[in-house]
Formats: C-alpha cells, sequence, structure tokens
C-alpha cells in the first residue's frame, strides 16, 4: 500500500517536474500584449491591440514561437494573432523579447518569474 | 615585568567591561530586528564595509553602456527581485524593510549613490554579511544592468514606477518625495 503512494507521488513529482520544464507561459514577466499583426516592416511589428495600435520593436534578441515550436520573422504574416512579451521602455516604445504566434498565446502572466534567474 | 602584569589585568578588565556592557545591552535590548541601529553603530557599519571591500571590486567599471533597453531590462529586473525589500523608487520603505536590522538604505541618497559603481556591482553579487542583503550571484551583465538602474533611481519618472507595478503590484509608500 506505502509503495503504491510512494510510487505514485514519485511519479506526480516527475510529471510536475516535465510541465515545469516545457514552455511555459507563466516564466514570463508582466503582461503580453496582444492582438493581430497590421503590418511588418524592417526591425518593426505594429499590433492592433485592444488597446489601439502598439508598435513593437525586434532587435537580435528576440525569439519567436509558433505554439511549442521556434519560428522565425518570417512566420509572420499580416492577421495573425500574437501575443508578445518584451521590456517597455521609459519612451513607451515595447522593444520584443519573445514573440508567440497565434491565439495558444496565453491570457495572462503572473506578475512572478517562478525560476529564479539572477 | 609590572608593565606586562599591567597590561594583563587591563585586558582582563576590558574584556570584563565589554562583557558587562554585552550582557546589559542584550538583557535590556533583547534581540528584536525592529530598532533602528545608532548613527554610530551605521557610521562604522559603513566604514567597514568599505574597508572589507576588495580594491580590485571598488575600481571596476561598468561594462554595460547606459541605453535605454539596458535600464529598462534593469528595471523590471528590480521590480522583480529587489523592490519586495527596497521598494520600486529605491526608497527602502517597504513593510519587510522596516523589520530589518538595518533597514534597507534609501538608494537615492548619497550613502548608495557615493558608492562606486564596482562596489554596488560588489555589493549585488555578493550581499553584505549580517544585514538583509543576501548574495544574487547571477550573471554579471544583469548586474551591471542593475547599477545602471540605481543610477537611475534618483530621476525615476512617475511612468516607469506604473511600469514596475504591473511587474510586481507594489505600491509606493509613504509621501516623502525624492
Amino acid at each position: 500500500m506505502f509503495q503504491k503512494l510512494f510510487a505514485t507521488l514519485i511519479l506526480t513529482g516527475f510529471m510536475g517536474a516535465a510541465v515545469l520544464m516545457a514552455h511555459d507561459p507563466s516564466q514570463h514577466k508582466g503582461t503580453a500584449t496582444k492582438g493581430e499583426v497590421v503590418s511588418i516592416a524592417g526591425d518593426r511589428i505594429q499590433v492592433k491591440t485592444d488597446k489601439g495600435m502598439k508598435t513593437i520593436t525586434l532587435n537580435d534578441k528576440t525569439t519567436f514561437e509558433r505554439g511549442k515550436a521556434k519560428a522565425s520573422l518570417s512566420d509572420f504574416k499580416k492577421g495573425d494573432r500574437v501575443a508578445i512579451f518584451g521590456t517597455t521602455l521609459a519612451s513607451g516604445e515595447i522593444v520584443a523579447k519573445e514573440v508567440l504566434l497565434d491565439a495558444g498565446a496565453p491570457t495572462a502572466a503572473p506578475k512572478h518569474d517562478q525560476a529564479h534567474k539572477h | 615585568m609590572r608593565l606586562a602584569r599591567v597590561l594583563a589585568l587591563a585586558s582582563i578588565a576590558l574584556c570584563l567591561g565589554v562583557g558587562l556592557w554585552m550582557y546589559w545591552f542584550v538583557t535590556t535590548h533583547g534581540f528584536s530586528a525592529r530598532d533602528k541601529p545608532s548613527k554610530v553603530e551605521a557610521f562604522l557599519a559603513r566604514h567597514a564595509r568599505r574597508i572589507a571591500s576588495p580594491p580590485g571590486a571598488r575600481n571596476l567599471k561598468n561594462p554595460v553602456p547606459p541605453t535605454p533597453l539596458a535600464i529598462a531590462e534593469a528595471r523590471d529586473h528590480f521590480a522583480d527581485h529587489c523592490a519586495i525589500c527596497h521598494a520600486n523608487d529605491g526608497s527602502g520603505r517597504t513593510q519587510i524593510s522596516a523589520g530589518l536590522y538595518p533597514p534597507a538604505p534609501d538608494m537615492r541618497q548619497s550613502d548608495t549613490q557615493g558608492l562606486s559603481d564596482g562596489e554596488l556591482f560588489y555589493i549585488i553579487k555578493n550581499g553584505i554579511r549580517f544585514t538583509g542583503m543576501p548574495g544574487w550571484g547571477g550573471e554579471d551583465e544583469d548586474n551591471w544592468k542593475l547599477v545602471l538602474f540605481i543610477r537611475h533611481l534618483p530621476k525615476i519618472t512617475p511612468k516607469e514606477l506604473d511600469l514596475m507595478k504591473e511587474v510586481n503590484g507594489l505600491e509606493i509608500q509613504g509621501s516623502e518625495s525624492h
């Protein structure tokens, strides 16, 4: 009885760890900028959000994902639904760290980073 | 011979005096962390820290240029890891700091801003013994960016504070302006 319980606990632990190690939107800080791609020009993407048009700047550190697969800027097209995590500069400009394609994007991100990366 | 005896007696008397003083201090003050350090204690601790900082660390130069992106990344990092004790505006007015001995300093003031970039970097990375400041270790680049943000704290804008609040939900306590 106790052996079964112990084995179940171990298995549950492994499954939990596997879930945490997969791409987890909860690892992001802050709130995503979500909306529909309106245009792509050079290192800038215009996104139509609920709060109006937002211009997102991309740089060489920006990563792109579609679902759980890696993607690239060329995978974007007008009309795509995206969720973008990034850093908002004091000027209001948003520099993207990660652009997630498609509606599988998270609806909200928690306030704290679970994996302490400091 | 007589001098040695006098020195020995003086040493014993000194140890006895210090011991009695410590006994009196502990029994009358206890171990509460809610007390505030006296000015003498703060002065001595600050100078001890300065003396204990490796000279090589003190003279280090920040290799990260103060770009808006570097400062903004450090701002988010600070909001996520540091502000719980130091407050979003660096004032140190937080619930945790109020119960720390010594409390977190107001980082906008000269006691912090007067430190060299290298000293700030060393403190972020290694912490300060006998205080609430842990040694974070971490990536050097991230720590240097935090140094940039600490330098930026005296001129932080309300908009930046709003962005930090989006990250950690912390309100600015008190009304003292900086």
